[in-house]
């Protein structure tokens, strides 16, 4: 029981101050965001109107009082579940704004992630079974390069080759002419616009968890109680399924959690490169556009679902492994 | 005759054995060598090196020399072709290996070792308030968003030079390897060798970093390599953004402005895919060396080199 | 006294070249030149072009969020519901008569418009002289919709009433105003029988708009704007496109692309390399037009030693390798800009007599710029570079925005060029937020920024040397390079209070003349304003044979649109 109360005090603590962090690096940054906004909509090559730079700063209101006051605002706020106000997409609330790109980025990157984990450890668990056999060479020295490629190289690459030369798929955008909402158009254009992004993160994902699921699996192969299982006569395929594999699972389990944490990030690179509608690209522009409140709030959610996937992961290792809850009580 | 004393038999015999011990264990670069994997790692590595130390030779030109013709492709001059700006791309490639592998080098020492001393340290003291502690900004470190961050220190600096850079990529890339380090400690420090060192009154930091720290070098060695991959990738990244260091042309640099300028719809094939596949080769060859670096610490896979 | 400025004799609205006795306004001539392509439009037919499509007008949307609430920063289209009172072209800067037929200043202090008959909104209603009265009057009550500065001292005196009374709208100001016209003309009219009633109209989400404008709402799937012809628009019969879609965000090589396979069919962000990149696929459908917007300058901090010292500046001027430094950055697509600060050739009507055939381009001689230099007694020193008056060194750090590809082309040379003239010269990149810092502090010692070659020249190349623009901590102003006399202070004061436009061309001669003779700032190359498009669906597009209007002028040019076939 203490186990999980340390946990979850630690993950309150962790909270606060990651959200305070949050609050303080944006406006860390020098220039005020009435003027980047006018810069921005102006263009490069122009002069700045004062008076359009005067305007937007009465529009997006300047904040009251000093840092700390503006602090505990944010906080009280926090707590009433107030969000605020877009810069970028004034007056619409921050709430909005995500809700709009958050079903993208849970569908592409969630569904990815899944199957990737999926396929990563049935691939990596056979490589390790099959030690040394052609399957394992193949797996492991493919796998070992893939990861070397970077996510926004492959994903340029997929787009110029398939998108541009080929013309096979759609360069930009999550969807093209259809209406959004439950008709089979919509669905058909948003998946036909979703394969190239899923295509580079499938590509790419699963090769963590081949690896370390067969380095895992090998390690446990070695181990005694193995011998002893294959002593007592137990048939291969359960050796490896019940014992070697499901003991091997447990490292990476508590990784899926945190990869499904990670979700609510988007994938900036990919999602920019393809102008994938997501929170990842969302997320690039506020950054780049201090829209303050729309940053805040994509952060907020970014670092909650971390701590949660850990808090969950944390839990789930109690769990799942006696010897963990025994040494940490 | 001599006869031994039945004390000097058994010292005859323990010495035996230890020379036994120490003459039956391949050294770790033996160890690397005999992975086919691994060997192949190492070759590819020194050539990257060699490249990087003899750019100034090998390179026909500066990687900043903008004086050329732009968008040129291949021709006797300029093996790639130019960029649209009018350099060269195959100096540009080639002077890029100093900048890939200085942040290599540099950044994944500068993570590692940050990582390590808090990693160490908090895992070695475990249960109290020092390992709460730092505990706490490991974990808090682990969840600052790094994008705005960068935009933040990045917008105070007149200069980005590969130094901070450098500084950056070790700022966002601690937390992880340092939360590594400690788990790895826990284990560690229970065993008799540590009880023992306790038992003869060594200080804390001694116990640490004399007694656990030699155990775990293999592991500590596979951790740069790693934190080395992570840097080279990260220094790519943020260059793809328009974020990395204004001084020199990496590859990630390339990568930004053959992206920006338009280069596929002008013809520039290699410039977009030569930057990319040199830094895949370059982690590659990390990554098989930490093949390698595995079976020293994991000798159950070194059945399979 | 009064002048009274009629509908006649400011207006052109066929785009004829005729030259026009209005205050600023400059006349377009015939001029070749490299910032074009091909062979242009035929006068196209009467039928009306089906669909065209366009590129979104804000750069972010990425969410699908609908407001066509024309203050928004992200307005889902800004350009096609609700007009403006009038629309100056920036190219030949002639005004022409929108909501508003006419104009007359009484005094640079009152001014009237008389608001046009036979206006429909879109839900049927009338326009008329309350709705524009009540729209300027709403920027008085919520500031932040001031966007054109009326109740603000900015550029002019602020408005102190505005009334209307019958088809007029009288507009009386504080002071002298004649500054604030170009950016008065452009404020956009909303509907007093809605907006009246939605509170604080900046945080109103407009989404079904009730405008003037030649389109209403189609539809939306959040990705895809279609507009729809209105047949009741005040000019209907203009109006050739029946159905107006306006996509999305594209970055370079997708614009290329969609341009090429006719998925788009204008475009005016940046192309590389349009020439090879589009025009080439097609030369006689694809065409391209860099109007000259503006020009990029070489501004040095006139605060330091030795670039406070005119001779010094002339000199280095002559140094610039002007034609590469456009190789380079625009891909020699925009012409080598006049010493003058005006782009010519549009605006050669402003050129002082003395100019009027001379070629104001300083030209490219080295030789000549390192004698001007020893002449000005800036002698070498024993390092190879020049050193002040005093024999102190004086090294040169050049500052420019790294990852803004073209202005580090343009630095490369630069520096190189200074290299030439002996200076001890760096180029530093940094980002641009750490170089805009640097104008605001005045910490730099040189850099390149932008010169604007709009019609009111009081606003542009005045205020690029008047006293009262040096940027402060909080906003990057025109006079970057803090150019400083009192005597130019007068004169921009003058010209911004001037109708007169005898009186503005003798003055603007005096700006010239200050530009050609002491080099406040060193304009390089025109910066563009694009316009890249096809001609297989509609011709009619502003060209270097018609410069009518550029890619801030919407309106102007769907009235001149016609379909080609």
């Amino acid at each position: 029981m203490r186990y999980f109360a340390r946990r979850l005090g630690y993950f309150l603590l962790t909270l606060w101050a990651a959200v305070t962090l949050n609050f303080l690096i944006p406006r860390l940054q020098p220039g005020d965001p009435a003027e980047m906004m006018v810069k921005k909509l102006a263009g490069k090559d122009a002069e700045l109107d004062p008076a359009k730079i005067a305007a937007m700063r009465a529009m997006l209101g300047s904040p009251e009082g000093n840092l700390f006051d503006q602090y505990v605002a944010y906080l009280s706020q926090l707590l009433r579940g107030d969000f605020g106000v877009s810069y970028t997409y004034f007056p619409t609330p921050v709430t909005d704004v995500i809700a709009k790109a958050l079903p993208w980025t849970l569908v592409l990157v969630g569904v990815t992630t899944l199957l990737s984990f999926v396929v990563g450890i049935v691939l990596g668990a056979l490589a390790a079974w099959k030690r040394n056999s052609l399957f394992d060479s193949v797996v492991t020295l493919g796998s070992t390069f893939i990861g070397t490629l970077q996510a926004f190289w492959v994903a340029l690459l997929l787009l110029f080759g398939f998108g541009y030369i080929l013309g096979w798929f759609p360069t930009s955008g999550g969807y093209d002419s259809s209406t959004p909402g439950f008709n089979l158009e919509f669905l058909g254009d948003a998946i036909y616009h979703s394969v190239l992004p899923a295509a580079v993160l499938l590509l790419l994902t699963p090769i963590g968890w081949i690896l370390g699921m067969r380095n895992t699996m090998i390690m446990n192969l070695g181990e005694d109680y193995i011998r002893l299982a294959k002593a007592k006569g137990v048939p291969d395929r359960q050796v490896a399924l019940r014992y070697a594999a499901r003991n091997a699972l447990l490292p990476s389990v508590t990784g899926f959690a945190m990869a499904l944490g990670g979700i609510l990030g988007g994938q900036l690179l990919i999602e920019q490169t393809f102008d994938y509608p997501g929170l990842g690209r969302i997320m690039g522009q506020a950054a780049m556009s201090k829209d303050y409140p729309l940053l805040q709030a994509l952060l907020l959610f970014t670092i909650v679902g971390t701590l949660l996937a850990n808090l969950v992961a944390d839990l789930l290792y109690g769990v799942l492994d006696p010897r963990a809850r025994k040494a940490n009580s | 005759m001599t006869t031994t004393q039945p004390g000097q038999e058994m010292a005859i015999d323990a010495e035996a054995q230890i020379d036994e011990i120490e003459s039956a264990g391949p050294t770790w670069f033996q160890v690397i060598w005999s992975s086919k994997k691994a060997r192949f790692g190492v070759v590819l590595l020194a050539l990257y090196v060699l490249v990087a130390i003899f750019a100034p030779l090998i390179a026909p030109y500066a990687a900043d020399d903008l004086s050329f013709n732009p968008v040129e492709l291949s021709s006797p001059a300029h093996p790639l072709g130019t960029t649209t700006q009018g350099a060269d791309i195959l100096s540009q490639l080639i002077w890029g290996t100093r900048v890939s592998l200085i942040v290599g080098v540099f950044g994944g020492l500068f993570a590692t070792a940050v990582a390590l001393l808090i990693g160490l340290v908090s895992g070695y003291l475990e249960g109290t308030w020092v390992d709460d502690v730092l505990s706490f900004f490991t974990n808090v470190a682990l969840v600052v968003p790094t994008l705005p961050l960068i935009i933040t220190l990045m917008a105070y600096s007149e200069v980005r030079s590969i130094w901070f850079t450098i500084l950056i990529i070790g700022i966002i890339s601690w937390a992880g390897p340092a939360r590594g380090k400690r788990a790895q400690i826990i284990t560690l420090r229970n065993r008799d060798f540590v009880t023992a060192a306790k038992f003869a009154g060594d200080k804390t930091f001694t116990i640490i970093f004399r007694e656990i720290l030699p155990q775990m070098m293999s592991l500590v060695a596979a951790g740069f390599f790693g934190a080395a991959t992570g840097a080279i990738g990260a220094e790519a990244g943020l260059s793809f953004l328009g974020l990395g260091n204004t001084e020199s042309v990496s590859w990630g640099t390339m990568l930004y402005q053959a992206q920006l300028q338009g280069a596929l719809a002008q013809g520039l094939w290699l410039w977009l895919l030569l930057p990319g596949l040199v830094l895949s080769g370059l982690i590659m060859a990390l990554t098989l060396i930490n093949f390698g670096i595995d079976l020293i610490s994991n000798p159950h896979l070194r059945e399979d080199a | 006294m009064k002048r009274k400025w009629t509908f006649a004799a400011c207006l052109a609205l066929s785009g004829a070249l005729a030259l026009s006795a209005c205050s600023g306004q400059i006349a377009t001539r015939d001029n070749p030149g490299t910032a074009a392509s091909g062979q242009v439009n035929s006068a196209g037919t009467d039928a009306l072009i089906e669909t065209l499509t366009l590129p979104a007008e804000v750069a972010d949307n990425v969410a699908g969020i609908e407001n066509y609430n024309p203050w928004s920063p992200s307005a889902t289209s800004k350009n096609y519901f609700y007009e403006p009172l009038m629309i100056r072209s920036s190219m030949n800067c002639q005004v022409v008569p929108w909501l508003a037929t006419e104009f007359l200043w009484e005094g640079p202090v009152k001014l009237s418009f008389t608001i046009r008959d036979g206006v429909k909104w879109s839900d049927g209603q009338s326009l008329t002289a309350q709705d524009v009265a009540f729209t300027l009057n709403l920027k008085k009550k919520y500031p932040a919709l001031d966007d054109i500065g009326l109740w603000t001292n900015s550029f002019g005196a602020k408005a102190e009433s505005v009334t209307a009374e019958g088809n007029k709208v009288i507009i009386t100001f504080t002071g002298n105003a004649a500054a604030k016209f170009d950016s008065l003309i452009t404020a956009k009219i909303v509907p007093e029988h809605v907006w009246g009633s939605v509170g604080d109209p900046a945080k109103y989400v407009d989404t079904k708009p009730v405008g003037t404008g030649p389109f209403t709402v189609g539809s939306y799937n959040g990705r895809k704007l279609v507009l729809d012809r209105r047949e009741d628009y005040w000019q209907a019969d203009k109006v050739k496109v029946k159905h107006l879609v306006i996509a999305g965000n594209f970055d370079a090589t997708n614009a290329a692309l969609k341009l090429t396979s006719g998925q788009l069919d204008a475009y005016w962000g940046e192309i590389p390399n349009p020439a090879n990149s589009f025009q080439a696929k097609d030369p006689n459908l694809n065409h391209f037009w860099y109007a000259p917007a503006g020009s990029t300058v070489f501004t040095p901090n006139l605060t330091k030693v030795p670039w406070n010292d005119a001779a010094f500046r002339m000199a280095v001027s002559q140094g610039f390798d002007k034609q590469q430094m456009s190789q380079k950055a625009t891909y020699g697509v925009m012409g080598v800009a006049s010493q003058t600060g005006l782009k010519l050739p549009y605006a050669k009507a402003l050129l002082p007599d003395a100019m009027a055939n001379t070629d104001t381009v300083l030209k490219y001689d080295t030789a000549k710029a390192n004698e001007q230099l020893d002449a000005a007694g800036y002698p070498v020193g024993s390092d190879g570079f020049r050193t002040t008056k005093d024999g102190k060194a004086m090294p040169v750090t050049f500052s420019v925005q790294a990852g803004w590809i073209d202005y580090q082309g343009a630095a490369d040379i630069i520096v190189r060029n200074l290299k030439e003239m002996k200076l001890d010269a760096k180029l530093i990149a940094s980002p641009p937020d750490a170089v805009d810092l640097q104008k605001k502090s005045g910490d730099f010692d040189a850099v390149l920024e932008y010169l604007n070659g709009g019609c009111e020249v009081a606003r542009n190349l005045g205020a690029k040397l008047s006293t009262d623009q040096f940027p402060t901590k909080s906003e990057v102003r025109t006079n970057v390079g803090r150019y400083s006399d009192p005597a130019t202070d007068q004169i921009v004061t003058q010209l911004s209070g001037s109708t007169d436009p005898a009186e503005q061309r003798t003055l603007v001669g005096q700006l010239v003349d200050i530009m050609v003779t002491q080099a406040p700032v060193t304009p390089l190359f025109y910066a563009p304003a694009r316009m890249i498009y096809r001609t297989d669906k509609a011709v009619g597009w502003p060209s270097e044979a018609d410069p009518y209007a550029t890619n801030s002028e919407m309106l102007l040019i769907m009235t001149k649109l016609r379909s080609a076939k």
